[in-house]
């Protein structure tokens, strides 16, 4: 009914009204002249009806014919709208550029989307994408989907699989990551030594022989996990020893600050725009190399238009000397002595700890000495001199 | 004369009837009788619409050849009317069926 509807107006037509006379004489001679009548209402002794362009001339004949008087009411469609608004140039020209723009816009790709990738950037692939050909503003209809799938993962080391899909503009770039296989074919002799200063706690060899033992104090350098096995014929061969060692270790942090510092301060700020539209780029201002740059792209309803401004920031700082009173320069240490732990133990467990905050005549020192538990078990490769002694 | 040209037409209709109703086929493909649907209240379809015998706000008479269908109602309006289909709406309260 819906397509009935948008044909007849496309074709357009009329809504004319009938009065006296017969009305079932006059719609049995339309209906006997082939003349399409519909939504024939009647109202008291007027009935009201549509009919196509072309037809309303003969239904002259039909109403003289059953004494009935005819008369336009409203007429309906396209060309009547063409005809009403034919003197007005910019109504029909913004229609046909609406058209153009609807017909261009609707073949090409408007955004590049990636799902399915963890380790590998989303930049990375729609670069490699684009160098295949597809990008924002291309026709789909000349993008060779097999090929560019296959050549992207020729290109992409890290992918397995990759797989493009159009959701209406939108080109959506499926991919799955290849799973790294951890390397178990390296045999290369080694041996496990300690890394730091500590006493053992966990000894765990999984490959080569035990040297240490629980509870044994050792120094830096020293074997913890041998990578020569001796057989039960009393000779030796050589493997790559594997395992982990838990130690008590010692660890001692210091932060000074002085009262004069040296900053960076900030004296002036540009910004630049850039519109891009189908890939098309419209600078707006000049672009500095190496500014700060934000890209936001304009959705509506959850679809990526192809309409996007990038923000480009220039900031520019000057060095400068700032003096810092007592407890300016106690904060400024504090915060640097805990950005320095929580870069320190990231990857081990403090047991016990003690701070220390002191000032001192150029400015403030803060500093602690922590117990910790860590792994300091350390693969050195095993040096073997080949000699032609039996 | 009447009643005999009666009774021979009674017999062709039944036997057109029977023969319809043996090979399950619908009614109004052999008998020749009018085609109708309703839906609800608001929708009739007749099929097999020859004429239109009364139109106005509260009724609509059509001619289908051996019966004459006359839906009454208001508001109704007649849809369209096309190869022998006329669809009526509004809101329908009655269809009879006269000879």
């Amino acid at each position: 009914m819906l397509l009935l509807k948008f044909i007849r107006f496309l074709s357009g037509y009329v809504v004319f009204s009938a009065r006296g006379g017969f009305p079932e004489r006059f719609i049995n001679l339309c209906r006997l002249n082939k003349i399409n009548l519909w939504e024939l209402k009647s109202s008291g002794s007027v009935i009201y009806a549509c009919t196509d362009c072309g037809e309303y001339r003969r239904i002259r004949h039909c109403a003289r014919k059953s004494g009935m008087k005819i008369k336009i009411e409203r007429k309906c469609g396209l060309p009547f709208f063409l005809n009403r608004h034919s003197r007005r140039a910019g109504v029909l020209a913004g229609i046909f550029i609406c058209i153009t723009v609807i017909c261009i816009l609707s073949t090409r790709i408007w955004s590049i989307e990636v799902t399915g990738n963890v380790n590998v950037p989303s930049e990375t692939i729609i670069g490699t994408f684009e160098k295949l050909g597809v990008r924002k503003g291309t026709s789909e209809n000349k993008i060779d989907i097999a090929k560019a799938e296959i050549e992207a993962l020729q290109e992409l080391d890290e992918l397995s699989w990759v797989n493009i899909n159009f959701e209406g503009s939108a080109a959506v770039v499926e991919v799955r990551e290849r799973e790294k296989v951890p390397d178990e074919s390296d045999e290369t002799p080694s041996e496990i030594v300690a890394s730091r200063d500590g006493q053992i706690v966990i000894l765990r060899p999984f490959n080569g022989t035990q040297v240490q033992k629980i509870g044994n104090g050792v120094l830096k350098g020293d074997l913890l996990i041998s990578g020569i096995e001796e057989n039960k014929d009393l000779t030796v061969s050589f493997c790559r020893a594997k395992g982990y060692v838990v130690a008590r270790t010692e660890r001692k942090l210091e932060c000074s600050v002085g009262k004069k510092i040296e900053a960076v301060k900030q004296t002036a700020e540009t910004a630049a725009y850039i519109i891009e539209f189908l890939g098309i780029e419209i600078p707006l201002g000049k672009t500095d190399e190496g500014s700060y740059s934000e890209k936001i792209s304009v959705r509506i309803n959850g679809v990526t238009l192809p309409l996007s401004m990038t923000r480009c920031m220039r900031i520019h700082n000057d060095k400068c000397t700032v003096n810092l009173d007592s407890g300016q320069a106690k904060l400024l240490a504090a915060l640097r002595f805990s950005e320095k732990c929580a870069e320190e133990f990231r990857y081990l467990k403090v047991q016990s700890e003690k701070i220390s905050a002191n000032q001192k005549a150029d400015g403030f020192t803060v500093g602690g000495e922590f117990v910790c538990i860590e792994n300091i078990g350390k693969e050195v490769p095993l040096e073997i001199e080949e000699t032609d002694e039996p | 004369m009447r009643k005999r040209n009666c009774r021979k037409e009674k017999r062709t209709e039944s036997f057109l009837e029977s023969v319809g109703r043996s090979f399950d086929l619908p009614q109004e493909a052999l008998s020749g009788y009018v085609h109708t649907e309703i839906s609800g209240n608001k929708e009739v379809l007749v099929d097999g619409c020859q004429g239109v015998l009364e139109y106005g706000d509260c009724a609509i008479a059509l001619n289908t050849g051996r019966l004459t269908v006359r839906i009454c109602g208001c508001e109704l309006t007649v849809v369209s009317m096309q190869n022998g289909q006329a669809i009526i709406r509004g809101i329908i309260t009655g269809v009879e069926f006269c000879n």
